[in-house]
C-alpha cells in the first residue's frame, strides 16, 4: 500500500476504500472468492432443482385430474349437431411464473437461437391447467360438453402467463363415449434431466467467467482506482 | 340470465337483439400478495394471488356487463368474449363484452 486514505484532500477521506482494492492476501482473496462461488452455484442449483421438482409435480397432478374430467368434451365453436342441454357460462383463470429452467434456457437460445421448448412446455402447461379448470367446473355443474371455449391473454408483469379462459357449459348434454383430453395431444414430453445437466454446465461456465473477471478486475481496474488516489493525492 | 360465449345458445331462440354491452374493471393486489408472489418467481410455479386477483376481476366485469344488460331489458347475453388492457406488473384490466338479447326456448332444439 503506497499511502494511507488520511493523506487525502479534506472531504474526499471516503474514497479512501478504492485503495484497499486488490491489496488483500492473495491466498485469502482467492479462497473467499471461490467459497462465494460455490455458495452461488449450489444456490442456482437448488432453486433449479425445486423449479424442476415443482414442473414435475404440476405434470403428475395435471395428468392424474385431467384423466378424472376427460368425459366432457371441449370445443371452440358451436357444439356437434343435436347436442342439448342448459347453457350456463364458465370460467377460469390461472397465472404462472415460467421455472428457472426454462428462463436459463431461454437465455441460452437468445443467443444460439432455436426453438425454446422449455417455455413452450410452460406456456401449454399453462393453458391445460386453464382449461382443466374449465373441465372441472362442467363436471361439477353435471355438463358434458363445453361449447364457444376462448383464450384471454393478460398482461400481468414480465414473464408472467396469465390466462382467462371461458366457454359455454351445457348441463345435462351427454358426456363422451370415448373420453380423451384432446388438448393433451401433441404435448412437448418433459427432457428434464438433459435440460438441468445443460443449466449446469452453463452455471458452471458462469461461475468460472466470473472467476476470471474478479482477477481481470483485480489486476486492472485495482491498479487503475490507485493511480487515480495518487493523482488526487498530489 | 343465460350467458353464453355462443351465438346462439342451444335450447333457446333470438328474438330481439339489443346491442353490445360491457363491462370492466382494473385491480390490483397489495404490496405484500406482490412481495410474496415476487418470492414465487423464483422457483416458478402458479403464481394464486394473482390467480384470485383474475378471478375477482373476471367476476366483477361479469357482474357489470350483466348489469347493464338489464338495465336494457334483456334475458341473455351471447357471444360474451373476454378483453384486457396491459396496465402494468401487478394490475390487471379485464374487459367482458357480449350482445345482449331477448331469448324464448327453443323446444326444437332443447
Amino acid at each position: 500500500m503506497s499511502a494511507g486514505s488520511s493523506d487525502l484532500p479534506a472531504g474526499l477521506e471516503w474514497l479512501g476504500f478504492l485503495e484497499k482494492i486488490g491489496d488483500q492476501d492473495d491466498a485469502t482473496g482467492w479462497s473467499l472468492w471461490i467459497g462465494g462461488v460455490v455458495v452461488a452455484l449450489l444456490f442456482n442449483a437448488t432453486i433449479l432443482w425445486i423449479g424442476a421438482w415443482l414442473e414435475r409435480r404440476y405434470d403428475r397432478e395435471l395428468a392424474a385430474m385431467e384423466a378424472a374430467t376427460a368425459a366432457v368434451r371441449v370445443f371452440t365453436g358451436r357444439p356437434p349437431a343435436g347436442s342439448v342441454g342448459l347453457p350456463h357460462l364458465v370460467q377460469a383463470s390461472i397465472v404462472m411464473a415460467p421455472a428457472p429452467l426454462g428462463r436459463l434456457m431461454l437465455l441460452i437460445r437468445r443467443i444460439i437461437g432455436g426453438r425454446v421448448v422449455t417455455r413452450q412446455r410452460d406456456l401449454q402447461r399453462t393453458r391445460r391447467l386453464a382449461l382443466l379448470r374449465l373441465r372441472q367446473q362442467a363436471c361439477d355443474l353435471g355438463a358434458g360438453i363445453v361449447a364457444g371455449v376462448e383464450f384471454c391473454q393478460i398482461g400481468l408483469g414480465r414473464g408472467r402467463f396469465a390466462f382467462l379462459v371461458s366457454g359455454t357449459a351445457l348441463i345435462g348434454a351427454q358426456p363422451a363415449p370415448a373420453p380423451e383430453v384432446t388438448e393433451a395431444v401433441g404435448a412437448e414430453p418433459p427432457r428434464r434431466r438433459r435440460e438441468l445437466v445443460i443449466a449446469l454446465a452453463m452455471l458452471i461456465l458462469v461461475a468460472a467467467a466470473t472467476v476470471e473477471l474478479d482477477y481481470l478486475v483485480d489486476t486492472y481496474l485495482g491498479n487503475f482506482w490507485k493511480r487515480w488516489i495518487l493523482r488526487i493525492k498530489d | 340470465m343465460i350467458l353464453s360465449t355462443l351465438e346462439n345458445p342451444v335450447g333457446y331462440r333470438v328474438i330481439r337483439h339489443l346491442g353490445l354491452v360491457q363491462g370492466s374493471t382494473v385491480r390490483a393486489k397489495h404490496l405484500g400478495r406482490d412481495i410474496m408472489a415476487g418470492l414465487k418467481e423464483i422457483v416458478g410455479g402458479e403464481l394464486r394471488g394473482y390467480t384470485e386477483l383474475l378471478n375477482e376481476a373476471r367476476e366483477e366485469a361479469t357482474a357489470r356487463m350483466r348489469s347493464a344488460a338489464s338495465d336494457l331489458g334483456a334475458n341473455a347475453i351471447v357471444s360474451i368474449r373476454y378483453g384486457t388492457a396491459n396496465i402494468g406488473s401487478g394490475a390487471a384490466e379485464v374487459l367482458a363484452y357480449g350482445t345482449a338479447v331477448e331469448v324464448v326456448p327453443d323446444p326444437a332444439t332443447s
